[in-house]
C-alpha cells in the first residue's frame, strides 16, 4: 500500500517537473534534426503558403457518387422486378378468359362424340384434300398456341414464351396428362409420325413464339368462327386412332382401352378401321406386347 | 516541451505558451509563414527525439520527422483549436509511427498495449550500445548514454508515455488522448516507466 503510494507520489513529483529523471533526460537528449532537413521542411511550409490558402478538407470525389448510384440502381431494379411480377400476375386471367373456355367446350364436344368414328373420313381428308391442308398448314403455322387477349401487350408475349404459359395451360394440359398416362417412350416422335401434316405443324407452332400482331389477329378470326375440332384437340392427337366424320378426337386414356376399342371395331365388322387402328397403335406403342387375339 | 516542465514555470506560463502554439498554428493556416517557423523551432527537437528514441535509427527518424511536418503543413486547413497543439502534433507523430510499424510488420514486433503483467517482468536493464561503452567516454557522458539506453530499453508503451511527457510536455490526460487509452492506463504506463528508469539509474555505479 505504501509502495503504491510512494509510486504515485513519485509520479506526481515527476509530472510537476524538475525531477532528477527529467533533468537527466534533458541533459542527455540533445539530438536535433539536421539543418538540411530543417531547410527542406521550412521551404515546404513557405511553398504551401505561397500556393494559396490552406486547402479546405475536401471529401474524396469517389465517396460522393457510389451511394446515390447504388441507391438509384436498387430503385430501378426493384421497380423493374415489381412491374414484371405485376404483369405476370395480371396476364393469366385475361388470356385464359378467351381461350380456355373454348378449349374446354371443344374437349367436351369431342368427348360426347361416339368413339366409333370412321377412319375413311380421315383418310379421305388426307388423300383428297391435300392441297387445302397444305394451305391450312401455311396459315396455321403463324397462329400462336394461345393468342394474347390484346395483341398490343408487348410484354405479355415474351413472358408466355419463357415460362410454362398459364394461358396455354388448359389446352396443353390434356396432352401432358395423356403423355403421362400412356407412358409412351417416344411420345412426341410417334405423335408426329402419326399426326396429319397440318396438326403436326400446329403442334410445332404451339411451341414457338409468334409475332403478336398478325398472329393474334388471325387467331381472333379463327376463334370467331366455329372452331374445327382438329385445331383444338391437336395436343390430344396422340391417342386418336380414329376420328369421327367431324374430326372429333377420341381419347383413350390407356393402351388397353384403345385395344378394346379395336376389338369392338372388329366385332362390328369394321375390319379396315380396326386394322388401321392397330397399325396406328403399333406406331405409338411399338414395344407394347399385343394380345394374341389382335396379333 | 521541456521548458513547460521546468520547475519555475507556472501554470499560467504553460497556458500562455499553449495558447501561443495554437495561435501560431492558426496564423500559419491563415497564410503567415513566419508563424510556422516559430512553431517548428519550438517543437522540432521534441518530435525528432521522440521518433529517434522509438526508432533508434537516425535516418528513419529523419524520414518520419519530415513526413510528420509535411502532414501538418497539408492539414493546416483542418486545424481547429480543440486541444493543446502539442497533443495534436504528437498524435500526428504517433500515427505516422504506427503507420511505419504496420508497414514493417514482421520486422518489428510492436504492441503499444503491453499488459501490466508483462510490464512487471520487464525490469531488467538493457545493455548499452557498443558505441556508448564507458571505456570510451567520460563518466558523465557514460551516465547520460546509459540513461538514454534505459529509456530506449523500456517497453514500447511505457517509453512512449515517458517521451510524450518529456519531449512533448503532455500531462496524463494528453498522453491518454494522444495514445488512445484511458487515463488510468496512461498513468500506469508513465508510473512504471519512471520506476524502471529510477531502478536502472540506482544500479549505476
Amino acid at each position: 500500500m505504501s509502495d503504491a503510494h510512494d509510486k504515485d507520489q513519485e509520479l506526481e513529483n515527476h509530472l510537476r517537473g524538475g525531477s532528477a529523471l527529467s533533468q537527466h533526460y534533458d541533459a542527455a537528449s540533445t539530438e536535433t534534426p539536421s539543418t538540411e532537413l530543417d531547410a527542406r521542411i521550412l521551404a515546404a511550409a513557405r511553398r504551401a503558403v505561397r500556393a494559396g490558402p490552406a486547402p479546405l478538407p475536401v471529401r474524396k470525389k469517389p465517396m460522393r457518387w457510389p451511394i446515390p448510384l447504388a441507391t438509384a440502381a436498387i430503385v430501378v431494379l426493384s421497380a423493374t422486378v415489381i412491374l414484371r411480377l405485376a404483369e405476370q400476375v395480371h396476364q393469366p386471367p385475361v388470356a385464359t378468359s378467351n381461350v380456355a373456355p373454348q378449349a374446354v367446350e371443344a374437349r367436351r364436344a369431342a368427348e360426347q362424340i361416339a368413339p366409333a368414328a370412321g377412319m375413311d373420313d380421315r383418310k379421305n381428308r388426307l388423300d383428297g384434300k391435300a392441297p387445302r391442308l397444305q394451305e391450312e398448314k401455311k396459315t396455321v403455322v403463324t397462329v400462336p398456341a394461345a393468342p394474347p387477349q390484346n395483341a398490343a401487350g408487348s410484354l405479355a408475349q415474351p413472358l408466355r414464351d419463357e415460362s410454362p404459359s398459364k394461358d396455354a395451360q388448359p389446352a396443353q394440359q390434356p396432352r401432358q396428362e395423356l403423355f403421362k398416362e400412356f407412358n409412351a417412350p417416344t411420345v412426341k416422335q410417334g405423335m408426329e409420325e402419326t399426326l396429319p401434316m397440318e396438326e403436326s405443324a400446329k403442334m410445332k407452332t404451339e411451341d414457338r413464339a409468334a409475332p403478336a400482331s398478325e398472329s393474334a389477329k388471325m387467331e381472333m378470326e379463327r376463334l370467331a368462327s366455329p372452331p374445327p375440332a382438329s385445331s383444338l384437340a391437336a395436343p390430344r392427337a396422340v391417342a386418336r386412332p380414329q376420328t369421327s366424320s367431324s374430326e372429333e378426337p377420341v381419347v383413350f386414356k390407356t393402351p388397353e382401352l384403345w385395344l378394346e376399342h379395336i376389338r369392338e371395331l372388329r366385332k362390328a365388322g369394321k375390319l379396315s378401321e380396326a386394322e388401321a387402328g392397330l397399325i396406328q397403335f403399333r406406331k405409338v406403342y411399338p414395344d407394347y406386347a399385343l394380345p394374341a387375339d389382335l396379333k | 516541451m521541456r521548458t513547460n516542465a521546468a520547475a519555475s514555470a507556472t501554470l499560467a506560463d504553460v497556458e500562455a505558451e499553449v495558447a501561443a502554439d495554437e495561435d501560431l498554428m492558426l496564423r500559419y493556416a491563415a497564410g503567415e509563414a513566419a508563424a510556422f517557423d516559430a512553431l517548428y523551432e519550438r517543437h522540432k527537437g521534441g518530435v525528432y527525439r521522440y521518433l529517434l528514441r522509438q526508432l533508434r535509427d537516425q535516418t528513419l527518424a529523419e524520414e518520419l520527422f519530415q513526413d510528420i511536418w509535411l502532414n501538418l503543413i497539408n492539414a493546416r486547413g483542418r486545424y481547429r483549436v480543440r486541444a493543446k497543439f502539442t497533443t495534436w502534433l504528437y498524435t500526428l507523430a504517433r500515427n505516422r509511427l504506427t503507420d511505419h510499424y504496420r508497414r514493417q510488420k514482421g520486422v518489428v514486433a510492436i504492441s503499444f498495449d503491453v499488459p501490466e503483467e508483462e510490464e512487471e517482468d520487464n525490469l531488467q536493464e538493457p545493455e548499452a550500445p557498443s558505441s556508448e561503452q564507458p571505456e570510451r567516454r567520460l563518466l558523465a557522458q557514460e551516465q547520460l548514454a546509459r540513461f538514454i539506453a534505459l529509456v530506449e530499453g523500456l517497453p514500447m508503451a511505457q517509453r512512449e508515455a515517458f517521451l510524450l511527457h518529456e519531449e512533448g510536455g503532455l500531462g496524463i490526460d494528453e498522453i491518454a488522448a494522444a495514445t488512445g487509452v484511458n487515463r488510468e492506463t496512461a498513468k500506469s504506463r508513465l508510473r512504471y516507466a519512471i520506476a524502471k528508469l529510477k531502478a536502472g539509474m540506482d544500479d549505476c555505479p
